[in-house]
């Protein structure tokens, strides 16, 4: 019995000793001085760009759905194919773009016009466009206006 | 006194001397720096991408807004201009056979400024999104307006998120163009109604 405890003691004595050379090793420790040091401060710079990135490109896609939505709809002949006409060209524009169809579901048009009916000559339109962000659900919105031709 | 001091200050300055050169000439730690120097040139450069593409959609914004600012302005008719020459019974049958293309519709300069002006204005105060907020005031440039089209150039100041790294610059200035001109839409129309 007395033996088995000293064998185990001095077994462990010698792992002991390996654990401790090894650590005192230099061997990988630029691994490990870039795992505690890069990770930390660099994760944080990729997550902001992704937002960034995310964030600047739907202001350019509903930029571009807004002005040539509200170009469809002021260069149409009357108020009911105007909408009809720029309610295409938005789902047109948004799939072209990449919007995924739940994000295309989301997509709404408001439209605010200084005349009544809306489609009158010389009358003010501005249209607004949003659509929620698949992936940070975030509202992405923007708007135009034009003037309606005074000849129409 | 000083026979006994001078060879201990000797001795220490030796020590330290060799610690220092020990510490230059150790490795541990030298990668941290390489890391923080990196750190600090992704930051500088994220700074400078995050203006950039600021800039690029203000500058779309303020596109937008000159276009809007020139469609105003080229629905100003000069009538004087518009009823000038005489139309008679055969100036429609000789138009359709000759196929003579339709004179573009004639602007008044002078309106066509004071609407312009105004709608660049409107833009200008806009607080909604029509208008990116980094946008300031939106100014006409410079505008030729010949008769029967219209060219405007616009200018603003953008301002950037971030100051761009070792400069003091923390703005850019924009400038957009536009040209306009009126069509007459074809076609045969009875009191108004467009029959073909």
């Amino acid at each position: 019995m007395a033996i088995g405890v000293r064998s185990f003691a001095h077994r462990f004595r010698i792992i002991n000793q390996g654990m401790c050379s090894r650590l005192r090793q230099e061997n990988g420790s630029a691994v490990v001085e870039f795992v505690a040091l890069a990770i930390p401060l660099f994760i944080p710079i990729f997550m902001y760009l992704n937002q960034f990135a995310s964030v600047s490109g739907n202001e350019e896609i509903v930029r571009t759905m807004v002005r040539e939505g509200l170009r469809a709809y002021v260069a149409s002949d009357s108020d009911h194919a105007g909408r009809e006409v720029s309610a295409q060209a938005l789902t047109v524009i948004a799939n072209h773009l990449g919007l995924t169809p739940q994000e295309i579901e989301t997509l709404s048009a408001r439209y605010e016009c200084s005349e009544n009916p809306c489609f009158s000559a010389n009358g003010r339109i501005r249209l607004t466009v949003s659509y929620v962000d698949a992936q940070s659900h975030r509202i992405i919105e923007a708007s135009a206006q034009e003037h309606i031709s005074p000849w129409m | 006194m000083n026979l006994i001091t001078k060879p201990l200050k000797t001795s220490r300055t030796g020590v330290g001397k060799e610690r220092i050169l020990r510490f230059f000439k150790d490795d541990r730690g030298s990668l941290s720096v390489v890391i923080i120097g990196l750190f600090f040139i992704t930051v500088a450069s994220l700074m400078v991408m995050s203006d950039v593409a600021t800039v690029l959609v203000a500058k779309r914004s303020l596109a937008q807004a000159t276009e809007a600012a020139a469609q105003q302005g080229v629905h100003t008719l000069d009538k004087s201009a518009y009823y000038t020459g005489k139309g008679t019974m055969f100036t429609l049958p000789l138009a359709l056979i000759t196929h003579r293309d339709h004179s573009p519709v004639p602007i008044d300069c002078n309106r066509a400024v004071v609407d312009v002006m105004i709608e660049l204005h409107n833009w200008s105060n806009d607080n909604t999104s029509m208008k990116r907020h980094e946008l300031q005031g939106i100014v006409l440039t410079d505008m030729n307006c010949d008769g029967v089209s219209l060219e405007i150039s616009t200018y603003a100041r953008v301002k950037l998120p971030f100051t761009v790294p070792f400069s003091n610059m923390n703005s850019a200035i924009l400038t957009a163009t536009a040209g306009v001109t009126n069509q007459v839409q074809e076609g045969l129309y009875l009191f108004g109604i467009r029959v073909h």
